[in-house]
């Protein structure tokens, strides 16, 4: 069973990114698991995020740990990322850019989606 | 094939980019607002237009659908893939 997690929301104002993200660490146990971030979406790799203040968990670092799981198809919109500004360098993690066909292309190959 | 769903007008952005050719749609709650200039087929929620007052105002290849043929759809589909 191949699971494509999207994540399309931004990290702080709901609680959909870090349920997603809790989301795609469980189902690493069981599943082939690939991650796709789009829209504001990617805006959970930007790097140097500081809840602290917030009273929230920090959990951009949680990307960071992805692989460890055995989650190494981390996927994002480069239309996306262009629109916030955001390269290689400003995110948390390495990810694989995709255009929009390439995105839509990814749903169509896996089994289930669950859209965070 | 794809079955998107879509709940709110500002999540047709987000799932226009990720339709394959064959994929369906269906749009319910405030995404039936859509509806209105989607420019393309799908199906609308009728209880959510009927509440809206869409229905009569609808273009051609939009279907309204009751919540059994919604249900019919999803179990027809490979795959949900909701925006929201």
């Amino acid at each position: 069973m191949k699971l494509l997690f999207i994540q399309s929301k931004p990290p702080h104002g709901s609680i959909n990114a870090q349920e997603g993200l809790d989301a795609v660490l469980m189902g690493s146990a069981f599943s082939d698991c690939t991650l796709l971030l789009t829209g504001e979406g990617v805006l959970q790799l930007i790097k140097s995020q500081d809840p602290t203040d917030l009273g929230t968990k920090d959990f951009a670092r949680t990307f960071g740990a992805l692989r460890d799981y055995g989650v190494n198809n981390i996927y994002a919109d480069a239309a996306s990322l262009e629109r916030y500004q955001l390269s290689a360098a400003d995110l948390v993690i390495e990810v694989e850019t995709l255009a929009a066909s390439e995105a839509a292309a990814l749903i169509a190959s896996h089994d289930k989606v669950l859209n965070f | 094939m794809t079955l998107h769903t879509i709940n709110k007008t500002s999540a047709l952005a987000l799932c226009e980019p990720h339709l394959s050719p064959g994929d369906g749609i269906v749009l319910l709650e405030d995404g039936v607002y859509l509806a209105l200039a989607l420019g393309r087929p799908a199906a609308a929620v009728r209880a959510d237009a009927e509440a809206r007052g869409l229905v009569g105002r609808l273009p051609a290849d939009i279907t309204l659908i009751s919540y059994d043929e919604f249900v019919t759809l999803t179990c027809e589909a490979d795959k949900i893939c909701s925006w929201f």
